[in-house]
């Protein structure tokens, strides 16, 4: 057992395959008629209903246009001063707008906003600061118009503390309340005491609007979420009219007979850059799996329940302290090497007995019972392995699927870069574009494959689970041709030739795979929500 | 430690030498060589007089991290020490003592230990940190007054 869940530590629920998808999601504003299917399903995605954000579109819409938009009559507040308002009613407009007629000056005290000039940035001689109580000839240091001067290395150590909070950061002083203004505390970040540039336009990359979005989506988790994927940034948000209710997903018992599945309960969602990821639970694209069944999957993993079956039906226990003993050899005299007790294997009495005459081959009836049960968890654990070892192929194939994909890229790479000096190379960027495509599908094609057998395992039986494995039989020869094809190309003499050659074949079979996919997907979906399936735990 | 936290550890010690408020107490700890640990203290908050808890100092122990002071000190009370805002553990509940709250690298240990000395005569009941001080200070007053006097007595001023 040891051998197959070797790194049974979680590690296979990671979201490292994201990094797959590196086209920058060109892919689906570019005209590529090849992959019309996937276009329009990633088109009724969209249409279902969600937005997709770039970290940098959503901090300009939500919260730089919002002060541009912003309208209060008689205040001369700056452009500055209303983003730091905004920030301190956590971006919303009204709560700010009712806060400044029950009192402007108490709001504006709140927020800490600042009055006349602020010192900012500059160069004192034989400052010593009060914070780390260093004395220096010439001290760079930091002030807003209170004038608490500190020296600009202590506000820097300071801000980088504070911004994780994502609220507005305040004077190191306690009783000081002024904060500082978001285009300042990047050039704290960037220990840049440069006073001219306080730009107001490029706020995008800003530190502290960029925590501050962080505390957003926290707070309107129910709209939003950050793209899981590895060092992404993007952000979906779900439509107000398609949010999801906040679903209690242990609550939901897929083991339950009338269990019908539920189709807000799997939203798969896309990110600007193509990283696909459910919205409920964050995780990969785990169709046809809903998400209670990936938890009763991720539990059954996890947890060493499985072990002990394993343990139970392939060793017995030491007579004497109880240690799993598991025989390696001929011989029935066993020693247990913890407690040193010999007994009989077969019989499991002490060797003693056993010493002039073999007394256990007397034939005592059996205990029918535990024979029955051994036999039967012995059925459940064959059945288990079966899956899970399929389970953990795919996922692994997924990760040589990479490797195969990074190594033709850097063929068509080179023979780019090299085209640019030889003439003889006349393939075109156009010509190779497709592979990255067919990829992609390839990936999500797995990815479906590999979680088809979480379903089947909590299957019980019945005619559709059969229309299933099928379904699930088509799949698993589409991807692998695909995949098959892939690996012709890099390992073949004359990868580029093949890239051209291959191409039709390539581009017909991912879309083959895709429609399977979505086809297999779909089935599953009406079976369940008709009540043609059933799923049983107890497996 | 950081050459920062000390330096600023340096200074504070040098400012309490100075100057510090009637009846308390705060020192680093000695280690096995007699050196000076500056990370680690021992100080001493007198209760105020003319309340429950005066005629007594309740010693703390001051522990400041690597990353002072932009992080706060820990603070702590001897373990099961008598207090609405004390954890069992000894650990203060006060907000100006929070990271996450309202601790600014400015606040001196002469802020830190002032503010300790309000917090024992002004509990703050919307962060309660122990059951039985908490309870007893919001539901039977006179159970809690006895109490606090008689941990008093435990840390009777000596002089």
């Amino acid at each position: 057992m040891s051998d197959t869940e070797g790194s049974n530590t979680g590690s296979e629920f990671d979201v490292s395959d994201f990094e797959y998808d590196d086209s920058d999601g060109e892919y689906y504003q570019g005209d590529n008629e090849n992959f019309e299917a996937i276009q329009s399903y990633s088109k009724s995605l969209k249409e279902s209903g969600c937005k997709q954000w770039r970290l940098a579109e959503f901090i300009q819409e939500n919260f730089v246009d919002r002060v541009d938009k912003l309208h209060i009559p008689s205040s001369k507040a700056s452009k500055e001063e209303l983003l730091i308002l905004l920030h301190h009613c956590n971006w919303d407009e009204e709560r700010l707008i009712n806060l400044y007629y029950d009192g402007a000056d108490e709001l504006k005290e709140n927020a800490g906003l600042l009055r006349s000039p602020i010192p900012g940035f500059q160069v004192r001689d034989d400052f010593e600061c009060s914070i780390c109580c260093n004395l220096e000839p010439s001290t760079k240091v930091f002030s807003l118009s209170c004038h608490h001067e500190f020296c600009l290395s202590c506000y820097y150590n300071y801000v980088k503390e504070e911004l994780p909070k994502g609220k507005l950061i305040r004077c190191m002083i306690p009783d000081c309340n002024l904060s500082i203004p978001h285009a300042l505390v990047h050039q704290i970040c960037k220990l840049n005491n440069n006073s001219e540039s306080v730009a107001m336009d490029n706020l995008v990359d800003n530190e502290l609007l960029y925590y501050s979005a962080n505390l957003y989506v926290i707070r309107h988790h129910d709209t939003f979420r950050w793209c899981p994927a590895i060092d992404c940034q993007n952000l979906v948000q779900m439509d107000l009219t398609a949010r999801l209710a906040e679903l209690d997903l242990d609550a939901i018992d897929p083991f339950d007979k009338n269990y019908r599945g539920s189709d807000s309960e799997v939203k798969i969602v896309t990110c600007s850059d193509g990283h696909e990821f459910c919205f409920s639970c964050k995780f990969e694209n785990h169709l046809p799996c809903s998400c209670s069944i990936v938890r009763a999957w991720d539990r059954k993993v996890t947890d060493d329940s499985e072990t002990y079956s394993w343990l139970e039906v392939n060793t017995k226990g030491c007579p004497e302290c109880g240690t799993n003993i598991e025989k390696n050899g001929g011989c029935n005299h066993m020693k247990c090497f913890k407690c040193a007790y010999e007994f009989c294997w077969i019989c499991l009495g002490t060797w003693e007995e056993h010493k002039g005459f073999y007394n256990c081959n007397r034939y005592v009836a059996p205990l029918p019972q535990e024979e029955k049960e051994m036999k039967k968890k012995r059925r459940y654990l064959d059945r288990y392995m079966h899956f899970y070892s399929r389970f953990m192929e795919h996922q692994s194939s997924m990760a040589w699927d990479l490797k195969t994909l990074k190594s033709i890229k850097k063929t068509t790479e080179e023979y780019m870069h090299e085209k640019a000096t030889d003439s003889t190379k006349t393939i075109s960027y156009n010509e190779i574009d497709y592979l990255q495509e067919s990829f992609k599908l390839l990936v999500r094609g797995r990815k479906t494959l590999k979680w088809t057998y979480v379903f089947a395992y909590y299957l019980t039986k019945s005619n559709f689970r059969s229309i299933f494995e099928q379904n699930q039989d088509f799949l698993n020869a589409l991807v692998e041709q695909l995949s098959e094809l892939f690996e012709k190309i890099q390992t073949s003499q004359d990868n580029m030739k093949l890239v051209v050659q291959l191409r039709t074949d390539l581009v017909n079979v991912s879309k083959s795979v895709t429609n399977r996919r979505l086809k297999l997907i779909e089935a599953a979906r009406e079976f369940l929500q008709r009540g043609l399936i059933t799923f049983d735990e107890g497996f | 430690m950081s050459s920062l936290s000390k330096t600023r550890l340096q200074e504070e010690r040098k400012q309490w030498r100075k100057d510090h408020p009637f009846g308390f107490y705060a020192k680093p700890i000695r280690d096995k060589d007699g050196g000076l640990d500056l990370s680690q203290w021992t100080a001493g908050i007198p209760g105020k007089t003319d309340t429950i808890w005066a005629g007594a100092t309740y010693p703390i122990t001051i522990t400041f991290p690597e990353e002072y002071p932009s992080k706060p000190p820990k603070i702590k009370f001897p373990e099961h020490f008598y207090h609405p805002n004390v954890y069992p553990s000894g650990t203060i509940c006060l907000s100006i003592l929070n990271e996450e709250q309202d601790w600014r690298p400015a606040i001196t240990l002469k802020q830190i230990v002032l503010g300790i000395q309000e917090l024992l005569t002004n509990p703050n009941p919307e962060s309660p940190a122990q059951e039985p001080a908490w309870k007893a200070y919001q539901k039977d007053r006179a159970t809690y007054i006895k109490k606090v006097k008689e941990q008093a007595k435990k840390y009777v001023n000596t002089v």
